[in-house]
């Protein structure tokens, strides 16, 4: 066997244009990504995702640093030459070709004999279900078939890496939710290396081993999506996956068993054990909607007064805008339960607790 | 304040819109219609109908002269056809498969700039080109005429190739190259069967205009070497019969078989794309 990694990113970076014109599209990136992972980019639109995607391919070279493919440097080779398929945004399958044309291109191109290429191309027509449609010019199919097609055109030649650029993404979404399990299965049947670029934080969330959420490209965190969701590593990266609320606070007192922290109203809260908080220090603390615990009437100890400000029904949960007494709201997330009598309206005085174990300090 | 219900601007309800048209097309087609007309004319006339007749047919294409230019004019209008659709299919590729650069739209300029020079100017500076040559070579046979109509049709086979490459997603190329294609296979397979209607509608472009070139034919040709239209041309100085009708018949046949033939190309597979 080659590698511990599948791809190993190092030090890369992608500049277009020159001068002051110039745009850093991909910012001194390094990644290691780990054979038979189901491993997603994430990140906004522009965010250098798809740049990368586009170094892993060899459609483009990068300014500096270095790619290396299951052991072998392949900065500088062609995209021909490596072991990596794509199955592209618009599929772009090869509209004067059938089904299984397209299937086997790959492997005629590797110069495989025929008596080869058959079997690989009917065993991959079986693993997307296209069995029956093999001849069929791929110009008469349906953005789901062509989508099945591009994914077994790639997979086809057995590529030690599959590339996935956004390819959920002009699917409705009833088959986008079907796709996501199917290429699940996929990767679990065929053990390649999946590399799937996408801005949908959900999708990215149910499919991934691990994310790595990139912005303005630079990579801002790598993690598995638990660990991505409940410790964010900043603003950005809170705010991005999944909802956030974010409160100025100030280091009362810290110690092994936890920090009492003090908020701009002069409420206090009880925060979780931090490493480097000193008295005095002002930090950021992030809690996720859906961890705040409303109540009504007045606060007790530890939690604080608000008002609802708002509120949105959408059937499994409620979302109320709660507005504290120093002009600061938070976003509170309630499961509806056959239970729960109470509802709050606009204008209802409501106390909100927000467990400290709930609560995380970010760097801004 | 002006009705808004409808302000799109329509050409049709201009004023006199229709009448403009309708003559255009008349004072078009009007002569061809009575040109093809008459070619049928039982008479020796060519303005004086005498009643309906195929025998200029029979006279033009049994008439060595008129075989002898028409198999010319097919030789150079093919071997033409060929060259500037190859050299133009290259042209083509260089200049849409490549990031813009300064310059590039220089090069477009420079492609299509015989489109832009006069016949007239051409014919001369070849004629005195290869008046040159082939006192040099000894060579004086159809391969200068040839050569010139390779040169002006560049820019006609050029036109609908490079059309059809803008129009063709070169993920495709990319896709190819993903899948372990070299350059050239993906070429192969991937980029020339999806170019080959637009090289086919550059060549019958390229064909039809060096099928019809009277002026830089007339400066390069060495005795003998009379095509179609120059023989045509020789004869109307002799008088006229119907029998040119019939050959401007049968060449307007052709000529708008092509024609069709390069619509039919190009229009095959671009909706399926």
């Amino acid at each position: 066997m080659g590698s511990k990694y599948a791809v190993e990113i190092w030090r890369v970076t992608k500049t277009y244009g020159s001068g002051d014109a110039a745009v850093v599209a991909v910012n001194d990136v390094t990644l290691n990504i780990g054979n038979n992972e189901f491993f997603t980019l994430l990140g906004p639109s522009g965010c250098g995702k798809t740049s990368l995607l586009r170094l892993i391919a060899g459609f483009e070279f990068p300014a500096t640093g270095d790619l290396i493919l299951d052991g072998e440097n392949i900065t500088g080779t062609p995209p021909y030459k490596r072991s990596i398929n794509t199955v592209f945004q618009s599929y772009a399958l090869f509209p004067h070709m059938t089904v299984a044309e397209n299937i086997g291109f790959g492997l005629k191109m590797l110069n495989k004999p025929k008596s080869e290429i058959e079997p690989r191309v009917q065993e991959m027509l079986r693993l997307v279900q296209m069995e029956a449609l093999a001849n069929r010019p791929v110009a008469k199919l349906s953005g789901g078939q062509q989508q099945r097609v591009a994914l077994a055109r790639a997979l086809a030649p057995s590529p030690k890496v599959l590339l996935l650029d956004e390819p959920l993404s002009a699917l409705d979404y009833k088959l986008r939710k079907e796709m996501q399990v199917e290429l699940k299965r996929l990767q679990a049947e065929t053990g390649v290396t999946f590399i799937f670029v996408t801005h949908d934080q959900e999708e990215a969330l149910t499919m991934s081993d691990r994310i790595a959420v990139m912005s303005g490209g630079k990579l801002l965190q790598v993690g598995e999506p638990r660990d991505i969701y409940n410790n964010p590593a900043d603003r950005f990266v809170a705010s991005f996956i999944g909802e956030a609320n974010f409160l100025p606070a100030t280091v009362a007192a810290a110690d092994t068993t936890g920090a009492a922290l003090t908020l701009a109203s002069g409420a206090t809260l009880k925060g979780p054990i931090a490493d480097d908080l000193a008295p005095g220090q002002t930090v950021t603390l992030m809690i996720r909607p859906e961890h705040i615990r409303i109540a009504g009437g007045p606060p007790s100890p530890g939690a604080l007064a608000g008002t609802v400000a708002d509120l949105a029904y959408i059937g499994t949960d409620t979302y109320y805008k709660v507005r504290l007494a120093d002009g600061a709201s938070l976003s509170v997330r309630r499961q509806n339960r056959p239970e729960d009598e109470q509802d709050y309206s606009p204008g209802d005085a409501v106390a909100l607790s927000l467990p400290a174990s709930a609560l995380r300090y970010l760097q801004e | 304040m002006a009705d808004h219900r409808d302000t799109s601007f329509d050409v049709r309800r201009l004023g006199g819109f229709t009448f403009i048209a309708a003559l255009t097309f008349f004072a078009l087609y009007v002569p061809i219609a009575v040109l093809v007309v008459f070619a049928f004319n039982a008479g020796e006339s060519i303005s004086d109908w005498q009643g309906l007749s195929m025998k200029w047919f029979a006279i033009a294409v049994t008439d060595a002269r008129v075989i002898d230019a028409a198999v010319r004019s097919m030789v150079i209008a093919v071997s033409a056809g060929i060259i500037a659709t190859a050299a133009a299919t290259l042209a083509a590729i260089a200049t849409t498969r490549t990031a813009p650069y300064r310059g590039l739209s220089a090069k477009y300029a420079f492609i299509n700039l015989p489109l832009m020079v006069p016949e007239i100017v051409t014919g001369v500076a070849l004629l005195i080109f290869f008046s040159r040559l082939k006192i040099w070579t000894g060579y004086s046979g159809l391969g200068y005429l040839i050569a010139a109509h390779a040169a002006f049709c560049i820019p006609f086979a050029y036109l609908p190739i490079r059309a059809r490459l803008e129009n063709m997603d070169d993920t495709l190329e990319r896709a190819a190259a993903d899948l372990y294609a070299t350059p050239l296979r993906a070429f192969r397979h991937v980029t020339l069967p999806l170019l080959w209607p637009g090289i086919i509608a550059g060549f019958m472009l390229a064909f039809v205009i060096s099928l019809d070139d009277v002026v830089i034919t007339e400066f390069v040709k060495s005795g003998g070497q009379d095509t179609l239209p120059t023989y045509m041309l020789g004869q109307i100085r002799r008088g006229t019969t119907p029998a040119l009708n019939a050959i401007s018949t049968i060449f307007l046949l052709f000529s708008v078989l092509a024609v069709t033939i390069m619509f039919l190309a190009d229009g095959k597979r671009s909706k399926d794309q």
